[in-house]
């Protein structure tokens, strides 16, 4: 994937100023940055939300600036949301499912006869059970989205974004309330996942000391601006980003 | 000539016809409502205007139907009056479908039952045609914004019906074939029945849908639709087709309206009845189950069909006139109904799909490679049997 100078204004505000960056794939890449610095924003405008004012957006050699959101979804470009967004009247284990691709059962006329889906759906209860298991979401399996603590949602918001089979995931504050243990066991799988799989990861993160270890490669964006990028060390010691983000 | 009209052999009375009438209007309403719940109490696809799918299922009778019921009677050697005019098709209406088409049919039941299916089949199409030329401007909306088009849509379809005399002879209405003259008894019951069974059928219909990963989609639709988008799902797609596919089934109710009252007039379309009090009755019952509807639509019935019947009882009672009571009962019972109890009478349940056992699929410690998910497709391409999705 690839940007070349996405701009975003909200008004006369920039809130992407000029973003041009390159994800190779199979790589975990971290965003980090202080608050309201454009990286939801950025996101948004990658997974289609936003159409960005100016520059152009490639993905897998495709020019997908200003797609609508599930067609670039479709091509393995999938997201997570900052504030967990799940399906608040369905169970965990639907909100899993809902995210699979082609599940025969979702055609409208398909749906009406029950053997058509049947074994489809059973394997996609059964992926979507492991993963939960994964996750340590198992026990809440049959609760409503709704009755999930906050930390639980988040990892739903992974758990919907793996379910979906994207190739590319841009996870936005992955484990911003889950416990380190957990995190650590998140992105051990997320480590697995680039290299059994090959997908690659956008993660936007601010509790370092958890991410930091496990990025092939940092960017650092201030005010709209990708301000500096490299691998973990170098970014953490540049001194415009130790006064931007990490203070003096 | 009144000997002709009356092909009610055996005609019913008193409370047998108060109760054939709250039957047949349940049924009608309940397929009307039954619609709606699929579309906004599952879906979140607020169609404000489900009178326009009404509309045209008697549409499709009074314009479409009769003249194939006038050719079909032509063809055999009977002279029809002339009703090609505007003029002719109004006021030759009365002799042509009583004095001389009813009575072929009643000749004829095969011919008679045809023409009941080719009515339904084609309102069938016609309004899910309807459904999507409604969706073509309005679906991208918000919901809020998607009402006011939908509710204008409603009018809108009224005044052609108004303006243009072909299709329902106007203001005036015109007769239509009765299908069911060959029926010795009651047209009412017979058609009560047919009604319910229809009914019986959609419910069957949707409710298979519902309980499907379809309805599950849906039901994500309508909880949050960026995050249905975000994995890849066509949102506007899939809430165009539920509005189709509704809409179709909606036009069956003005075809079977049509053929009770043998009668077809603009007037009778009117997006209070057929829009306002079908909502009333999801929003009563308790939007997103069927349960809910059927108990809402049969609450609301029975107690219109009651008031208009025992209407002289009621007016005894009242300073005003009974029939301006249904409008005030209408906003009363919507206010009621939003302050004491918003999520219906019969509250929406968790639903998980039945005969798929959840519960020992995701207890059961078999081991699956849950990553092996299946590639992502480029964009619009298609899985090749499922040419017709999205
Ligand atoms: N829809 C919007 N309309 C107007 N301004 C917006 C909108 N979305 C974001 N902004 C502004 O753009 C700026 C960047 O917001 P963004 O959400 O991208 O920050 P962020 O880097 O994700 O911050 P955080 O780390 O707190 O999540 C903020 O100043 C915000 O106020
Ligand atoms: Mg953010």
């Amino acid at each position: 994937m690839r940007t070349e100078n996405v701009k975003k204004y909200f008004g006369k505000f920039a809130a992407v100023d000029g973003v041009s960056l390159s994800l190779k794939e199979g790589g975990i890449y971290l965003l980090v940055g202080p608050n309201g610095c454009g990286k939801t924003t950025l996101v948004n405008c990658l997974s289609g939300i936003f159409k960005p004012e100016e520059g152009r957006i490639y993905y897998r050699g495709k020019d997908i600036t200003g797609w609508e959101m599930y067609k670039i979804a479709r091509l393995g470009l999938v997201r997570t949301f900052q504030i967990a967004s799940p399906f608040l009247r369905l169970t965990t284990l639907e909100n899993m499912l809902v995210a699979l691709p082609d599940n025969a059962g979702e055609n409208i006329f398909l749906s009406l006869f029950k053997p058509s889906w049947l074994e489809s759906e059973i394997s996609a209860v059964r992926r979507a059970a492991e993963l939960l298991r994964i996750l340590g979401l198992r026990h809440v399996w049959a609760m409503p989205a709704k009755t999930l603590s906050g930390g639980e949602l988040k990892l739903l918001e992974i758990g919907r974004a793996l379910m979906s089979g994207g190739e590319t995931i841009l996870l936005d504050e992955p484990v911003g309330s889950i416990d380190p243990k957990l995190c650590h066991q998140i992105f051990s799988h997320i480590i697995r996942l680039r290299d059994e799989l090959g997908i690659t990861f956008l993660v936007i993160e601010h509790r370092l000391e958890v991410a930091a270890q496990y990025a092939d490669w940092v960017f650092a964006m201030d005010r709209g601006k990708i301000i500096c990028e490299g691998t973990a060390e170098e970014v953490f010691e540049d001194p415009r980003v130790v006064t931007s983000y990490l203070g003096e | 000539m009144i000997e002709l009209i009356g092909t009610l052999a055996g005609e019913i009375t008193g409370e047998a016809r108060l109760i054939v009438d709250i039957a047949m209007f349940f049924g009608l309403l309940v397929i009307v409502a039954m619609a709606l719940n699929f579309q906004y109490g599952n879906a979140g696809v607020p169609n404000m205007g489900c009178a326009v799918q009404v509309i045209v299922g008697a549409f499709t009778v009074s314009a479409i139907t009769m003249r194939l019921a006038f050719w079909i009677v032509e063809s055999a050697g009977i002279k029809l009056l002339p009703y090609a005019s505007d003029f002719d098709w109004v006021y030759n209406n009365q002799i042509n479908v009583h004095i001389l088409v009813n009575p072929y049919l009643k000749e004829h039941p095969m011919i008679a039952i045809s023409l009941l299916l080719f009515s339904m089949a084609v309102a069938l199409v016609l309004g899910a045609l309807i459904g999507w030329l409604m969706s073509l401007p309005a679906i991208k909306l918000r919901a809020t914004y998607l009402m006011i088009v939908l509710i204008t849509m409603a009018d809108t379809s009224q005044i052609f019906g108004r303006n243009m005399p072909q299709i329902s002879g106007g203001t005036l209405g015109v007769f239509i074939p009765n299908v069911f003259a060959w029926y010795p008894g009651d047209r009412g019951v017979i058609t009560a029945v047919i009604t319910l069974a229809i009914g019986l059928v959609a419910f069957f219909i949707f409710r298979t849908m519902l309980n499907s990963p379809y309805g599950r989609l849906m039901r994500a639709i309508r909880e949050n639709e960026v995050t249905v988008a975000s994995v890849g799902k066509n949102v506007v797609g899939i809430r165009r087709n539920i509005l189709v596919f509704a809409s179709g089934i909606t036009a069956l109710a003005g075809v079977l309206n049509a053929f009770y009252f043998s009668f077809v007039v603009e007037a009778n379309y009117q997006r209070a009845w057929w829009t306002y009090w079908p909502w009333l009755m999801l929003i009563l019952g308790g939007p997103g189950n069927n349960a809910g509807t059927f108990l809402g639509c049969a609450l609301v019935v029975a107690m219109r069909r009651i008031i208009i019947y025992y209407k002289w009882i009621f007016d005894q009672y009242f300073f005003f006139p009974i029939s301006y009571f249904e409008d005030i009962l209408l906003g009363t019972l919507l206010i009621v109904v939003m302050i004491f109890r918003p999520s219906g009478l019969i509250p929406e349940k968790l639903l998980y799909i039945p005969g798929v056992p959840y519960g020992r699929l995701v207890r059961e410690e078999v081991r699956v490679d849950w990553r092996k998910a299946p590639r992502a497709r480029a964009a619009g391409e298609k899985p090749r049997w499922m040419f017709w999705r999205r």
